[in-house]
């Protein structure tokens, strides 16, 4: 058996209810079995919305200077029941579809996002939407 | 901790302080085919303008009644009853949180980045004709 066409898709939002010290980095995995068949992932995406704004927690503060990229970090890992033979892994965006692989008994997709730590001196607010998505194919080899 | 969701939808965790007060608010959207997993891994403090606090884990809501989830492989009422008491929650603050009810966020303190959403089951009901006529 092969599973057909499968979509895997993960979304984390996080809203704080006042400025912290420190914002939780984001790291979240989706999975799902397969049947070991031959897979193509046709589409790996992801979006983030993100607003964030650090502010002084005393008067006479620097505010330190914060980069904060506009995606995040997607990729998906096609793994194999023999542990030996490492995963194979995607990373996103990809648009066109992969070369086929065969054997494939589990996908993962995985979300990552930094996490921020300012010290006492300065606060964060922030709100963080962070979302990704893998499309894909499996059929019989 | 590790958040361990079975089955696709919406989860809401709410994560409180000792005393009640929601610090952060987590939604987590899982989808799609049937058997689908999800994990992850927070952590149970944040930093805050009045030092560090410490935080327990409230269910707020799910997708469907099928769906599972689990906080460091218990139920999440057993764990977050354990974690309120751990931290030093009051009796009706760690029932409650067993409950799964815990207030909303809500903006506190000076600046900061605002949302003020519908929740997201009343537009449905809305869109589909089955709101409440007015």
């Amino acid at each position: 058996m092969a599973k057909g066409s499968i979509m895997l898709q993960i979304a984390v939002e996080q809203t704080f209810s006042a400025p912290v010290n420190d914002v939780p980095e984001v790291w979240t995995v989706v999975f799902a079995a397969l049947d070991g068949q031959r897979t193509v992932v046709r589409e790996i995406a992801s979006e983030k919305s993100h607003a964030v704004m650090v502010l002084a927690a005393q008067n006479n503060v620097i505010v330190p200077a914060l980069g904060i990229s506009q995606g995040v970090a997607t990729d998906v890992w096609l793994a194999f029941d023999d542990l030996r033979r490492p995963p194979a892994i995607l990373h996103a965006p990809s648009h066109v579809p992969s070369p086929p692989i065969d054997g494939a008994r589990l996908v993962l997709l995985r979300v990552r996002d930094f996490g921020m730590t300012v010290d006492q001196h300065a606060v964060i607010s922030s709100i963080r939407r962070v979302g990704s998505h893998v499309y894909l194919d499996e059929t019989v080899a | 901790m590790e958040i361990a969701i079975r089955g696709e939808g919406e989860v809401v965790i709410r994560f409180i302080d000792r005393q009640g007060q929601t610090l952060l608010q987590e939604r987590l959207v899982v989808s799609d085919p049937p058997g689908v997993q999800a994990r992850r891994y927070v952590s149970l403090s944040i930093g805050t303008v009045r030092g560090r606090a410490e935080l327990a884990p409230v269910l707020a809501s799910r997708g469907t009644p099928r769906q599972r989830v689990t906080f460091d492989g218990l139920d999440p009422a057993r764990f977050a009853r354990g974690r309120c008491k751990a931290i030093g929650c009051s009796a009706t603050v760690t029932r409650d949180a067993a409950r799964g009810v815990a207030p909303a966020p809500k903006p506190r303190g000076t600046g900061g980045a605002t949302v003020g959403e519908p929740t997201m089951a009343d537009v449905l009901r809305t869109g589909s004709g089955r709101g409440t006529a007015r």
